[in-house]
């Protein structure tokens, strides 16, 4: 890491202290980080949390495609009339992976966050007498990653490195892709940073996991991080970086501490040798996820995605070739050096978060290729009763069934209609539900998420929202579509109007 | 280094070797409409209206953060790329008072835009109030569309004084000072960069406005 702290740790110390920054803290930050005051400002005014005034207390509904599909509305109105009997404020905060066992709800106090799930109508009602809602959650609940997996094992031993080249033809040949969307060759990005020459390369671990829809990285952090290690320092030896930055979404604070738990024990049993390791809590924000604007929140800047070329490989974090991996590609190249190429070709196992309309909602390890309606009915779901799926979370698409039940969940056939498996969300929908409620909330996460930087997507997303909202479809409506699907700069806003365009093009069409 | 030949809109081109896919199209006389571009600041890849088509990739890519490459077949102006632009020129309009920027004003004529078929503006934009915090020029940010040349020309393109950085999120971010303060509280040396630089007329200075408005301030 180039010498000077960064950024956003000693904002968050700053916030820890006071639960909001008054100027000289950031002043301090910005002189200590060395960056300009208009740098740490630019970052104060782009995060979430970083308040500047005393904050007040709120109760934040939890708003993910599950809850839209029921009952928000409902929800929304009880919260809206309780809060100001409770002194507190009434909002919204966007998924929080935790569409499994919600609906949620969050209770801020000054910096702290408490997670209440599953909430009721009655739950919300009897905040205004001051009572809080009778479950707390810290933490994703294990025993929702159901049904075994290979994955769901801690790594044991741990896996032994084996040599760069071995490593890396075994992650060629396990044909292992970058299971955070994009699903791009996972052998390429390693032999691409392996094959820079430079002073120091680093190995950043995304789980900036922020798409609603998913929770599979959530499970992984909170109960299987040495996983996660394991295949981060391998990667770390095979590419020849010196230093790996696991990067946990902001909101995510039992990942984040149970992330830095398995660090911290990892280090002290001297398993990562000579290599630098640090948790480093991410911004708070969707477009985090994406790696390049990951990397500009590390070094402290807005999250706001480069122009590539050049890409991370070769000009990533400090403008160091930089390796990007998801968590659960990372547990998967770990198992993959424990147990070769040819056992995991056997299993092909793909996580996939499965929420809605099932009986066992949760986190599955099911072979790649599986079909939809094995999928669904693995946790419980009856294809039969169940009109829709959301295939890939908010950036994905509707899938309609009967007729999408045979469709096998690989990282090729899906594409073929112009879906995609993504990071692997499955959220079912049985036929009473609203699929327009869910579109709309959709929209809204984009337009709230939007950082501003390219045009399309920050004048776009706002105008895609009001026209979902007001349940628009039409030539207008498809113009939207196009440019921003291919004007913005980004897969954020280029995804953005996926979503409501399948449900127009599979529900609206002509009917047999 | 030997040149690189390219074909933009049908015409040979031979671009310089760096050169990006703008500087390519107009060797061949060819404009391509941008709006956030800007040599000195290095301002680039934020408006998206010079997105131009590449034969055989995928998206359209900006044509100002896109180097000339040998042998590529670019299209500059296709009915898709027209109706891209024409939709995000037409949210711009609706949204930003564009009275005093009379080159975005050629280009909603040139793509035929009809900002009011968005209907009512969502943004705030229109509603900021000017800021008159220094003796030398105004800053209107209701003109304002974040293209970032004045950042870029008084942080890290240019002057290196970081008077200014963006503010806020998606269609809220804007132009400010560091902990908001009045500009002569900040490392503003009043160069006049920004000023040069910014292309919708929110940077005005002050001598200009009281001509325009026949002298009254």
């Amino acid at each position: 890491m180039d010498s000077a702290p960064l950024l956003l740790p000693m904002l968050d110390a700053a916030l820890a202290a006071r639960g909001y920054l008054e100027p000289a803290d950031i002043e301090a930050a910005a002189r200590e980080a060395r960056l300009p005051l208009a740098r740490a400002w630019e970052a104060v005014r782009f995060y979430p949390r970083y308040r500047t005034e005393p904050p007040e207390k709120r109760f934040l509904l939890v708003d993910d495609p599950v809850v839209r599909a029921r009952d928000f509305a409902q929800l929304w109105a009880e919260l809206e009339d309780a809060a100001p009997r409770a002194e507190a404020h009434a909002d919204t905060v966007y998924s929080q992976g935790l569409e499994a066992v919600g609906p949620a709800l969050v209770i801020e106090e000054g910096a702290r966050w408490r997670v209440f799930a599953p909430v009721q109508a009655a739950d919300l009602q009897a905040l205004a007498m001051g009572k809080l809602p009778p479950h707390e959650l810290e933490a994703l609940p294990p025993e929702l990653a159901r049904g075994g997996g290979d994955l769901f094992e801690p790594p044991d031993p741990l896996p032994e490195f084996s040599g760069a080249d071995a490593l890396i033809s075994a992650v060629r040949e396990a044909g292992l892709r970058g299971l955070g969307g994009a699903l791009f060759p996972a052998w390429r990005k390693l032999e691409a940073v392996r094959a820079e020459a430079a002073d120091a390369k680093y190995v950043v671990v995304n789980g900036d996991e922020s798409e609603p829809g998913n929770f599979k990285d959530r499970w992984l952090m909170e109960h299987n991080p040495r996983l996660v290690w394991a295949g981060a320092a391998l990667a770390a030896r095979a590419v020849g970086a010196s230093e790996i930055i696991f990067y946990v979404r902001g909101e995510y604070a039992a990942a984040r501490a149970r992330v830095e738990a398995a660090r911290a024990e990892l280090e002290a049993s001297g398993y990562f040798e000579e290599l630098k390791t640090q948790t480093f809590r991410g911004g708070g924000l969707y477009v985090c996820g994406e790696e390049s604007a990951l990397l500009e929140s590390i070094e402290g800047r807005r999250a706001e995605p480069r122009l590539k070329p050049p890409y991370p490989a070769q000009a990533g974090l400090f403008d160091r070739p930089t390796l990007v991996n998801n968590v659960e590609t990372l547990a998967h190249l770990a198992w993959i050096a424990a147990h070769g190429a040819e056992a995991y070709r056997q299993r092909l196992p793909k996580l996939f978060s499965i929420s809605g309309d099932v009986a066992r909602p949760g986190v599955y390890e099911l072979p790649l290729g599986t079909p939809l309606a094995g999928a669904l009915e693995a946790a419980g779901g009856d294809p039969e009763d169940l009109q829709a799926v959301l295939l890939g979370g908010a950036a994905g698409t509707f899938l309609r069934l009967p007729e999408a039940a045979e469709l096998p969940l690989d990282f090729a056939a899906p594409q073929l209609s112009g879906d995609a498996v993504g990071p692997g969300a499955l959220v079912a929908f049985t036929g009473d539900r609203d699929l327009w409620a869910v579109a709309e909330g959709i929209a809204a996460f984009f337009a709230h998420e939007s950082c501003g930087k390219c045009f399309p997507c920050s004048l776009g997303t706002p105008h895609l929202h009001a026209a979902v909202a007001r349940r628009e479809r039409g030539p207008q409506t498809e113009e939207l579509f196009l440019a921003l699907e291919q004007g913005s700069l980004c897969g954020l806003g280029q995804a953005a109007p996926w979503a409501v365009r399948s449900l127009i093009r599979r529900f609206e069409g002509v009917r047999t | 280094m030997s040149k690189v030949s390219l074909v933009v809109d049908g015409y040979l081109v031979q671009a310089e070797p760096g050169e990006t896919l703008l500087d390519a199209a107009r060797r061949a006389g060819v404009e391509v409409p941008t709006l956030c571009f800007h040599e000195r600041t290095g301002t680039r890849g934020l408006c998206r209206l010079c997105v131009v088509e590449v034969e055989g990739w995928g998206r359209p890519v900006p044509a100002c953060a896109t180097e000339a490459q040998p042998n590529l077949v670019v299209r500059t102006e296709t009915e898709a790329l027209a109706a891209l632009r024409r939709v995000v020129l037409e949210l711009l309009a609706l949204e930003t008072d564009l009275s005093h920027d009379a080159g975005t004003q050629t280009l909603l004529k040139r793509y035929a835009a009809h900002p009011q078929r968005w209907s009512a503006p969502l943004a705030d934009r229109r509603e900021r109030e000017p800021v008159h915090d220094n003796p030398f020029f105004v800053r209107d940010y209701a003109k304002c569309y974040t293209c970032r040349r004045c950042i870029d020309a008084c942080g890290e393109g240019v002057q290196g004084v970081w008077a200014y950085g963006t503010t806020g999120r998606g269609h809220a971010a804007v132009p400010g000072t560091p902990l908001d303060l009045p500009l002569p509280e900040t490392p503003c040396v009043f160069c006049g960069n920004c000023l040069q630089v910014c292309p919708t007329g929110a940077l005005v200075p002050l001598e200009e406005l009281s001509l325009a408005e026949g002298g009254l301030s």
